[in-house]
C-alpha cells in the first residue's frame, strides 16, 4: 500500500492517483464532520466534496513535514465552519452513538469511579460535550476518536502544542467534574 | 454510504480544476511574509514617532506636573495606529504555515520587542524628527508641531514656549511663535538650567501674575525646536486661537 505522501507526488503527476486518497479518507472524514457538526449525511457528503475539492487545488502547498491526515481534516473542520456560516445554521452536537464510543475511549483517562454506571454516564456524555467550545470538542473527537497525536492536533486545529496539551486537559477536568456532579 | 468518488472526479473534470501551481502558492507565501514585514515596519514607524512626540512634548514632566491634561492630549491616532499594525503583523503570521505553532502571548511579546528594536534604531536614525515636517504638512492634526502647540503654546494657563529675547539674573523676555512677548519671571524655587542665554528656545511652567508675565515654576530648554514656515506663525490662521 502506498503511502499518502507517494500517492500525493504521484497524483501531482497522473491526477488519477488522488482517486486512492478520497477512497483511503472518505469514510473517516464523513465521520469526523459528522461528529463535529450531526450534519446529515446528505450534507456531510455536500462538506467531503468542497474538502477534496480543496485539498485538490492546493496539493502543491502541502508540506509533507506535516501529517497529510491533520492537514485534510483542518480543511475538512474548515469547510464544515464555512458551511454552517453559509446556511447560517449552528452546529449540533454528537449524536448518542458517537458519545457511547467516546465514552469508552476517555472513561479511564479522565480516571472516572468504577462504580459509575456507564449507562448512565453515556447519557450525559452528550449534555456534557454540548457545554464544550467548539474546539474543545473537535480536540476531544480527534484524540479520542480520531486517534490523533498531540502534533496532528495541534495542525488541524491551528494552535499551539502547549495550547492543546491545555485544551484537552481541561476538556477532561471538565467532563470529570460535568460527570461527577450530574451523576452524584 | 454511497461514495462520493465519482462525483468528486466528474467535478474536477467538469470544473477543469487542477492543482494551483507552485509559483501561485508562492506568490501567496511572499504576499503573507510581505504584509508581515510591512506591518512590523510601519508598526515600527508608528511607535518611533510616537516616542518622539512624547520625547518632543516634555511627556515625561507634563505626566508630573498635569496627568489628566496630559492624558487627555495623548496621541492617540498614533497609538492606535500602532496597535493595529501590531494586530495586522499577528493576522498576517497566523495566515502562514507554521505561525499557529507560536502562543498567542510569546508572538505578541516577540513582535512588540521585535518593532522596538525597529522603532530604537529609526529614533537612532532621527528617521521621526526627518519625517515631522512632511507629517505637518499632510496630517497637521497629528503631528508632533501640533501636539507642542496644544501643549506648550498656552501662555494663559502659564504654559510658555519661545525663544528668549533678553536675560537677567530675575526674570527673561520671551517671544512666542505668534510674535508675543512675555515677561518670565525667576524666582528662587523656579528650576532653570544654569544658562539662559539669548536666542535660545525655552519652556515654561508657572503661573501668571499679570499681563503677559507668568512667574516660573520650572525652565526647560528645548535643544532643537521645530522649524516652523513663517506662513504658519500664526496660530489664528490655523485655527487654534478663536
Amino acid at each position: 500500500m502506498h503511502s499518502d505522501l507517494e500517492l500525493i507526488q504521484q497524483a501531482l503527476e497522473e491526477p488519477a492517483h488522488f482517486k486512492e486518497l478520497v477512497v483511503r479518507y472518505e469514510r473517516p472524514l464523513l465521520f469526523f464532520i459528522t461528529r463535529i457538526s450531526q450534519l446529515s449525511q446528505e450534507d456531510a457528503q455536500d462538506v467531503i466534496q468542497e474538502t477534496f475539492i480543496t485539498a485538490w487545488k492546493y496539493l502543491r502547498g502541502y508540506n509533507p513535514k506535516y501529517s497529510f491526515k491533520a492537514w485534510l481534516y483542518r480543511i475538512a473542520r474548515q469547510q464544515t465552519i464555512q458551511y454552517f456560516r453559509k446556511s447560517k445554521r449552528q452546529p449540533i452536537s454528537m449524536d448518542s452513538s458517537t458519545s457511547e464510543s467516546l465514552l469508552q475511549e476517555i472513561a479511564s483517562d479522565i480516571s472516572l469511579e468504577q462504580n459509575f454506571d456507564q449507562k448512565l454516564l453515556a447519557e450525559h456524555v452528550h449534555k456534557a460535550l454540548q457545554s464544550l467550545s467548539e474546539q474543545a470538542r473537535t480536540a476531544i473527537i480527534l484524540r479520542y476518536l480520531e486517534d490523533m497525536s498531540y502534533e496532528e492536533i495541534s495542525a488541524t486545529l491551528q494552535k499551539p502544542l502547549g495550547s492543546i496539551a491545555t485544551l484537552i486537559h481541561r476538556s477532561k477536568e471538565h467532563l470529570k467534574s460535568y460527570f461527577t456532579k450530574t451523576i452524584l | 454510504m454511497k461514495s462520493q468518488l465519482d462525483s468528486i472526479w466528474q467535478r474536477i473534470e467538469k470544473e477543469k480544476i487542477k492543482p494551483l501551481p507552485k509559483w501561485v502558492l508562492l506568490i501567496r507565501q511572499v504576499g503573507i511574509w510581505s504584509g508581515f514585514a510591512a506591518s512590523v515596519a510601519f508598526g515600527a514607524l508608528t511607535l518611533a514617532y510616537l516616542v518622539f512626540l512624547l520625547e518632543n512634548m516634555n511627556a515625561d514632566i507634563l505626566l508630573v506636573t498635569m496627568p489628566w491634561e496630559m492624558i487627555s492630549l495623548a496621541p492617540l491616532t498614533w497609538t492606535v495606529t500602532f496597535i493595529l499594525f501590531l494586530v495586522l503583523a499577528f493576522w498576517t503570521v497566523e495566515h502562514t504555515e507554521s505561525g499557529y505553532k507560536i502562543h498567542f502571548s510569546l508572538w505578541i511579546l516577540g513582535n512588540i520587542a521585535l518593532t522596538s528594536v525597529l522603532a530604537l534604531f529609526l529614533i537612532a536614525m532621527e528617521i521621526p524628527r526627518n519625517l515631522e515636517p512632511s507629517i505637518n504638512s499632510f496630517l497637521p492634526p497629528i503631528s508632533a508641531t501640533r501636539f507642542e502647540e496644544r501643549l506648550w503654546h498656552r501662555g494663559n494657563e502659564g504654559r510658555l514656549q519661545g525663544e528668549v529675547l533678553s536675560s537677567k539674573e530675575d526674570q527673561i523676555v520671551l517671544q512666542n511663535i505668534q510674535g508675543e512677548q512675555w515677561i518670565v519671571l525667576i524666582r528662587p524655587h523656579t528650576k532653570r538650567p544654569t544658562s539662559l542665554e539669548k536666542s535660545i528656545t525655552i519652556r515654561v511652567i508657572g503661573r501668571i501674575t499679570g499681563e503677559q508675565e507668568v512667574e516660573a515654576d520650572m525652565i526647560i530648554p528645548v535643544p532643537r525646536p521645530f522649524k516652523r514656515p513663517p506662513e504658519k506663525r500664526p496660530l489664528e490662521i490655523r485655527g487654534f486661537i478663536q
